[in-house]
């Protein structure tokens, strides 16, 4: 008996450390002092399109591959690779007529990541890019990765092979909850401010946010029903996100990662004035917000146009009871939609994209007949490496949401 | 992967490995014992307990602590193992702020944190040594007052309890003892260590 006490007692203090959360973030690796690109000048975005391209991975391919994309995100170069689906954030910088890249690695669906150094050498392409000509083979950008804060551990030589997959559809991939959710141990909370503006670094040219309503009628972009630690910090916010006033909200509980909650407006405004997304996919999560979500798509396209944004603002309709509210409302058939359910409810409400579950295959014939009523395919939440390439391979979407438009970029401009 | 639900799975798997040692040991001496009655008995708990880790980063008079009670109705074979259902109040958390500085201006900030637990828990008790474990659901209630607004919010998370008690019989029908607890609400992640007197009744036995 005395020896069954023991393993009693020695559980105690084992199931109390079980208890603890184990949440742990993943801090994103930086340069000391802004690192090589404190005392540069910068690129400007017609010369940073320039460098876009397929390059070949002349050092480096254990870990990403034999080939690489490059894109420029608007204020960041981004590289996709297709061995461990990583993903480059790189900043930019010229520095005696070579350019400068600097940032870090990551792999999308592991949190394994370090910094990156990359440069284009006056002479191996940097003064040819600086006077808008266009690259070729001759581009090598050379540099080094490691593994958390060091840079110089591993050689990485890039050599530029080609121009990058401009198809004539305008294909959208589109991040799942802002940009990516906190399961991955993304650098800022899923649906904040922050995500939103990271999204295209990622690889995301547009972004999937879900709108629900607090008790006091304030649309917020917040995913779950109830509030809870895997989204947000705040000991007393419990229970169902609508028993919470606006203030209540803002004043008991952050965003994992200490984000205020964002309101629809705020997100509308961040993702009109500080990104170049292109489309954003406003999921209801409850159809009680949809008079005042209409109002402010119109409003904020509006505003768009106004500021010289292209940007479509997609009213979400994922089932029946947000379906019935949206038609319900005055002049819905104006409201830009997108319904995930069956062809005649798409019809029924003059929505301009359908989205079913990628789960129900690509729909060949489906989707053809959509596009044949000037409707778009896009599909969720698109995943797998595998059925990513097995749906561009069919060609049967205008879009793909993921949690890892990483990988949908890579398969996508790679081609 | 998700870290939190993976250590919440080994949590509960540590708890069930824990009771079926017990409970194998138990049941040797129900063998070696046949005449053991049935009985069934209620019993009474009152204490005090701390949250093992606060998450509060609201400023201002933070308390992690608070009354526990206890409401246990319980049967089983005689004195070695059983079964029951447990209910009683957890007083989790609570905090007073004054002149809190927020986005929306300054406001006094009052609020608490409060569980109900009902849960199904097995026994085991050697000599006067017994062991619980439980599984079940807390009702978690949270009240809170901001800007002169109070909104009261509650959810069923599911939980566990791990408690070590002793027992000292006064007579045939009472007994009076203590108990060290841990109650944890896996899906808000809240772990209240405990400790409190009992006062155990035998309402019948056959």
């Amino acid at each position: 008996m005395s020896k069954l006490l023991k393993i009693i007692l020695s559980m105690i203090p084992l199931i109390t450390l079980l208890s603890c959360t184990g949440d742990e973030s993943v801090t994103v690796p930086i340069f000391e002092n802004g690192g090589l690109l404190a005392n540069t000048s910068s690129l400007s975005a017609t010369t940073s399109k320039l460098i876009e391209g397929i390059y070949s991975v002349e050092s480096g391919s254990d870990n990403f591959g034999r080939n690489v994309v490059i894109k420029f995100t608007g204020n960041t170069f981004s590289i996709f690779t297709g061995k461990n689906f990583a993903y480059f954030v790189l900043n930019v910088g010229i520095k005696d007529s070579s350019i400068v890249f600097e940032g870090y690695w990551r792999f999308a669906q592991d949190s394994k990541t370090g910094l990156a150094i990359l440069r284009l050498d006056a002479n191996e392409g940097g003064k040819q890019i600086i006077k808008n000509n266009t690259p070729n083979s001759s581009f090598v950008l050379r540099g080094s990765f490691g593994d958390g804060n060091n840079s110089t551990q591993n050689e990485l030589i890039l050599r530029y092979i080609r121009p990058i997959n401009k198809s004539k559809i305008d294909f959208k991939i589109l991040a799942h909850r802002g940009g990516g959710r906190n399961l991955d141990q993304l650098p800022e909370s899923e649906n904040s401010l922050g995500m939103m503006q990271i999204a295209e670094s990622f690889g995301a040219n547009g972004i999937e946010i879900d709108v629900r309503l607090t008790n006091d009628n304030v649309p917020i972009i917040y995913h779950d029903e109830n509030l809870s630690p895997r989204l947000v910090v705040g000991e007393f916010a419990i229970g169902p996100i609508k028993n919470y006033s606006y203030a209540h909200l803002l004043t008991l509980c952050r965003l994992k990662n200490g984000e205020l909650i964002p309101t629809l407006k705020e997100a509308l405004e961040t993702i009109i004035n500080k990104t170049n997304l292109s489309v954003v996919w406003l999921d209801v999560k409850d159809p009680a917000a949809i008079p005042q979500i209409i109002k402010l798509q119109e409003e904020y396209v509006n505003l768009a146009i106004a500021a010289g944004r292209k940007l479509e603002i997609l009213i979400g309709l994922p089932d029946d009871t947000a379906v019935e509210e949206f038609q319900k409302q005055p002049n819905f058939q104006n409201a830009a939609s997108l319904c995930e359910l069956e062809f005649d409810t798409v019809i029924n409400s003059n929505s301009l994209v359908w989205a079913p579950a990628w789960t129900r295959g690509p729909m060949i014939d489906e989707v053809s007949r959509m596009r044949g009523l000037g409707k778009r395919v896009f599909f969720w939440t698109l995943d797998g490496p595998e059925f990513i390439k097995v749906f561009l391979d069919e060609g049967a979407a205008d879009g793909i949401l993921s949690n890892y438009p990483s990988i949908v970029a890579y398969e996508y401009y790679i081609r | 992967m998700n870290i939190t639900s993976d250590k919440h799975l080994i949590s509960i798997l540590v708890v069930l490995l824990v009771l079926s040692s017990f409970t194998l040991e138990a049941q040797s001496k129900i063998l070696t014992n046949a005449n053991s009655n049935f009985k069934i008995g209620v019993e009474f708990g009152g204490g005090y307990g701390f949250k093992l880790r606060s998450t509060n980063k609201l400023e201002g008079d933070y308390s992690s602590s608070g009354m526990n009670y206890t409401l246990r109705l319980k049967w089983g074979l005689g004195n070695i193992f059983g079964a029951g259902i447990e209910t009683g109040y957890i007083a989790i958390s609570s905090l007073k702020s004054t002149s809190q500085v927020t986005p929306l201006g300054v406001t006094d900030i009052s609020a608490s944190l409060n569980a109900i637990p009902a849960l199904f828990i097995v026994t085991a008790q050697y000599a006067n040594l017994q062991l619980f474990t439980g599984l079940g659901y807390y009702n978690v209630m949270s009240t809170s007052t901001v800007f002169n607004s109070t909104i009261e919010s509650s959810e069923w998370d599911f939980g566990y309890l791990v408690s070590l008690g002793y027992a000292y019989p006064i007579n045939s029908t009472y007994k009076i003892g203590a108990e060290i607890r841990v109650n944890n609400i896996s899906e808000v992640q809240i772990t209240n260590l405990s400790a409190q007197l009992k006062l155990m009744v035998k309402l019948f036995e056959w």
